[in-house]
């Protein structure tokens, strides 16, 4: 089989154009040459007679140079994909580094616009979306306290951050809402949860941080909240004035962690706000005739019997979280807790 | 001056290209003259492009692809041309007189007087692969099918080739 192509290889290295043959050629197409000159509007630029040259020899040379943006380095498919490539890469660095950027910083916006609107564009069912915006909710969150330890934050920066915090912990509020009206029990019990839990976790841990020493006293900042606990809490009633004093001008003492406490305390805030809500659908959806809710008087919250046990899971109390031993509330140990006291 | 850039540009892929050019005509048509008329042909219309302006990326696959469909145009113009003249004319072969020609020939001729036997796409995707050097890829585009119809097509040419010398051979 190959010998057929060599033998083909062989006559065709014994063709070519003679010298003659070649020459005349060229003749006859140099004369073609001349008489079909260049179209002087190929280049949009109008040639004279005399071709000026600066102006003329730069037009052509400026198409001549390739320029890294010239349309056929995009006709060759490994020169394109390695422009999408280096597309696409370098636009999830940025989306990377602006995952970590807070309220003020350059990539923020980024942040917001970009990775979010992607993150909020898979989010398809009405129960993703309510867990988007409860994700969301903690990403604020995030931001806040991140500011909050870093001290050349401006307070414009901080307010920012915090009002974006506020103003996502009302969107989840507005999804809750809307399960409400749709009469979906589940997905707003499980929002609501999700948003109580996580305000939870980021209040402890963000009070752990900064004021290990000041737990007793952050036991209880919570001044409006405590109506909004189910769960019988005799001890924080009796002693939120003394307490409030106390925190109070150990705040002012910590000149350098005030703005810790206020996070702390606009947390708290959400949070109750939070828990009111949870609590208001347990009672919607428990379909429990008697109020659990307000209970500035312990002594009366839970004298009512049949409680369903999902009054109160992990309603132990943060402030009990540390150190203390959880309440689970029954019946029982409030009445307990009552004489206790 | 511009003109004078791209007369450069065309001169120079002249004296790059032509032999190449001509040869390809001349084992595709085997006619001396009409290989030098079309190889002309397609310095021609690569002028009348570059004239316009238009810049060329690869000016070997250019200049193969003019030369190609110029010559798929011969084929069509041919096919209008009786039968009868087409044999006798010298390096046309049809049909079983083929053979004893392809004897009497020196294997030059042989060669050129085989590939005329062939088909003409075979005879296309040989040629382009075998005296040309193109890869089947560039072949592919050039001529607008897929790499594997070029690949089929030259390994048909080649069997066919090999059957037609040996049958030459035993006579």
């Amino acid at each position: 089989m190959e010998n057929i192509i060599k033998q083909l290889k062989k006559a065709a290295k014994e063709t070519k154009l003679s010298t003659v043959e070649k020459a005349a050629m060229k003749t006859q197409l140099l004369h073609y040459v001349k008489t079909h000159p260049v179209r002087s509007d190929a280049w949009g630029i109008p040639t004279t007679s005399n071709g000026t040259g600066p102006v003329n020899a730069s037009a052509f040379s400026a198409r001549a140079v390739l320029s890294p943006f010239s349309i056929n380095n995009f006709r060759n498919k490994k020169t394109l994909s390695a422009f999408v490539i280096g597309g696409l890469l370098l636009g999830s660095t940025v989306s990377f580094a602006a995952e970590n950027t807070v309220p003020g910083d350059i990539l923020y916006p980024i942040k917001i616009h970009v990775n979010e609107s992607v993150l909020s564009a898979i989010a398809v069912t009405p129960q993703a979306k309510a867990d988007w915006s409860v994700t969301q909710t903690e990403r604020r969150l995030q931001e806040v306290e991140k500011l909050a330890s870093t001290p050349s934050a401006t307070p414009e920066v901080r307010a920012a951050a915090e009002a974006n915090f506020n103003a996502s912990a009302d969107q989840v509020q507005q999804h809750i809402s809307n399960f409400e009206k749709n009469n979906d029990s589940s997905d707003a019990m499980a929002t609501a949860g999700r948003l109580t839990d996580m305000l939870r976790k980021h209040e402890g841990d963000f009070s752990k941080k900064g004021f290990a020493k000041e737990e007793t006293e952050h036991n209880s900042v919570s001044v409006t909240p405590t109506s909004a606990v189910p769960v019988a809490t005799p001890e924080v009633s009796a002693t939120p004035v003394s307490t409030v004093q106390q925190t109070q001008s150990d705040e002012g003492h910590r000149t350098g962690v005030t703005d810790g406490g206020s996070v702390l305390k606009s947390i708290h805030t959400v949070r109750g706000k939070a828990e009111q809500v949870q609590a208001d659908l347990r009672n919607k959806y428990q379909g429990e005739s008697t109020s659990t809710v307000s209970n500035v008087d312990s002594g009366v919250a839970h004298t009512n019997q049949g409680i369903s046990p999902e009054v109160v899971p992990g309603h132990s109390l943060d402030r009990h979280d540390r150190g203390q031993e959880e309440i689970r509330t029954t019946t029982g140990a409030a009445q307990n807790r009552v004489k206790n006291d | 001056m511009k003109t004078n850039a791209v007369e450069q540009e065309f001169i120079k892929a002249y004296d790059q290209f032509s032999d190449a050019i001509f040869r390809h005509c001349v084992f595709r048509v085997s006619d001396r003259e009409k290989a030098k008329d079309i190889a002309q042909g397609t310095f021609v219309r690569l002028w009348d492009y570059m004239s316009q302006g238009k810049e060329i990326d690869n000016m070997r696959a250019f200049l193969y692809r003019i030369t190609n469909n110029l010559i798929i145009d011969e084929y069509r113009k041919k096919k209008d041309i009786s039968l009868d003249r087409m044999r006798d004319d010298e390096g046309f072969d049809i049909g079983t007189e083929s053979m004893r020609d392809i004897e009497t020939k020196d294997e030059h001729g042989r060669a050129r007087a085989l590939l005329e036997c062939l088909p003409d796409k075979y005879r296309e995707a040989l040629v382009m692969r075998h005296i040309d050097g193109l890869s089947v890829k560039d072949i592919a585009h050039l001529t607008h099918e897929s790499e594997n119809v070029i690949s089929v097509r030259i390994h048909r040419a080649i069997e066919k080739l090999q059957r037609l010398r040996d049958g030459a051979n035993l006579k």
